[in-house]
């Protein structure tokens, strides 16, 4: 699949659903990150270079609602993109086993990279607690991997829907 | 150009252009151009978001809202049905009231002794010509006592059962009374005619009648105290006889009528009731 239709639909569904996460558990919405779930999402089906581009984007876009110095979850997000992608040429992600370990690996790259950062040009950083870090990387890899199987089921509909058309076609 | 050196190119520049972004930020704690240019962006994302944001946190508010607006409702109307039914019970309070202070006055405007009766049956079937009422507790009535209204004459009763006592209203075609004109005192007897209308015969035809004259007992039956108000004259036709042909118009609406007084008998003398007896039939 093309990886800029997936980046849109990725932004909004992530925007979606940190909105809704934040409504609901305003103190909790950063335990899920639903843009590097989105990212992780593109680039196991895509190559590094659009890969890291949408990493970048959706990293700019998670900086923008979380508050952080702009540029923290870009960088963070440029590289897992670049990562995971050149990870999924080589070997084959789609198992579920193989995807979580993809989801919770990048995931928890993402939070070292962040956290390293903020440690080198942050004076006052606060580095989160490792129990923190560890529930936010359970929460989102079971956020992306529902949005595999999200996106699964609708791909297996949808050409069910088209295997139904086509032979009614011929029927006519 | 071999694709995954160009990648790792572009990696790299990306990195070192955020790296470089992020330190400058930090170090003049300044809003970046990237930052500026992102934001002008992503603001309608960002606001709609907010607003999405806005909406998920008024529904909990917005519910429990609707709910609070639908229980007060609720008791809005618990309220208004009972200040209704307060209503109906003052508007029937407020007219027992006007009915009562009217019987006050009447009482206190006459010397016989009155007693209130409701009407608990009205003869409809037939002209409204008899009424069965209902005196208070200890109450119990006489044939012959007059029935009167705070606005005329209604009739007499004509059968006692305990507490209950049928009236014959003044309406009645068997009805009669001796009545007067108030103006000219020129007596004549009033019967009913089944119809709602009074007849006033026996009035001579050089007698002074006019349309609007107020008739009244007079005290000359036997049955009926004189001045009690009946009616006004309605007609006046001449009948080539000696007499008027009159016609009265009950000042009593005897179709509303829900309760009425009962005044005591007119108590004639034992010997004058003998002669009266002998000498003639009573109307």
């Amino acid at each position: 699949m093309n990886p800029w239709p997936r980046l849109a639909v990725g932004l909004v569904l992530a925007t979606l659903i940190r909105a809704g996460a934040t409504a609901l558990a305003p103190g909790g919405a950063d335990l899920l990150d639903p843009f590097i779930a989105a990212t992780i999402w593109i680039a196991v089906a895509s190559r590094p270079l659009p890969a890291q581009t949408c990493g970048l984007v959706l990293g700019l876009a998670f900086d923008l609602f979380s508050g952080r110095p702009f540029g923290l979850g870009g960088f963070a997000g440029t590289l897992v993109g670049y990562l995971v992608a050149r990870f999924a040429q080589h070997l084959l992600v789609r198992q579920p086993r193989t995807l979580i370990l993809v989801f919770a690996l990048a995931v928890a790259v993402q939070r070292a990279t962040i956290a390293l950062l903020e440690v080198l040009l942050m004076p006052d950083a606060v580095i989160p607690s490792w129990q923190r870090v560890a529930l936010t990387i359970m929460a989102t890899t079971a956020l992306g991997i529902g949005w595999v199987r999200c996106e699964g089921w609708l791909t297996w509909r949808l050409a069910g829907w088209r295997r139904d058309r086509a032979s009614r076609l011929r029927l006519d | 150009v071999n694709p995954a050196r160009r990648d790792r190119l572009v990696l790299i520049l990306l990195l070192l252009g955020q790296f470089a972004m992020v330190s400058a930020q930090a170090e003049r704690r300044q809003d970046a151009l990237a930052e500026r240019i992102l934001m002008r962006a992503l603001v309608p994302l960002a606001s709609w978001v907010n607003e999405v944001a806005g909406l998920l946190s008024d529904i909990p508010g917005y519910l429990r809202t609707r709910s609070a607006l639908a229980e007060e409702n609720k008791q809005l109307r618990t309220a208004l049905e009972q200040a209704r039914a307060l209503e109906a019970q003052l508007t029937v309070l407020r007219g027992e009231q006007a009915r009562l202070r009217a019987v006050l006055d009447y009482r206190q405007s006459t010397a016989a002794n009155v007693r209130i009766a409701d009407v608990v049956f009205a003869d409809y079937q037939s002209w409204l010509r008899t009424l069965i009422i209902r005196g208070a507790a200890g109450v119990r009535f006489e044939v012959g006592q007059p029935v009167v209204a705070p606005t005329g004459l209604v009739g007499r009763v004509v059968a006692v059962a305990g507490p209950w006592a049928k009236v014959q209203l003044v309406t009645d075609r068997a009805a009669a009374a001796g009545v007067q004109l108030a103006r000219n005192r020129r007596q004549g007897v009033l019967r009913g005619s089944g119809s709602g209308a009074l007849s006033l015969e026996y009035l001579a035809r050089q007698a002074d009648v006019e349309i609007g004259d107020l008739v009244q007992t007079a005290g000359i039956d036997g049955v009926y105290p004189r001045g009690l108000v009946v009616g006004v004259v309605s007609a006046v036709g001449a009948s080539g006889d000696l007499f008027h042909n009159v016609e009265v118009t009950p000042l009593v609406d005897l179709s509303t009528l829900d309760q009425v007084l009962v005044l005591d008998r007119v108590e004639i003398p034992s010997i004058l009731a003998d002669s009266q007896t002998s000498g003639g039939e009573a109307p």
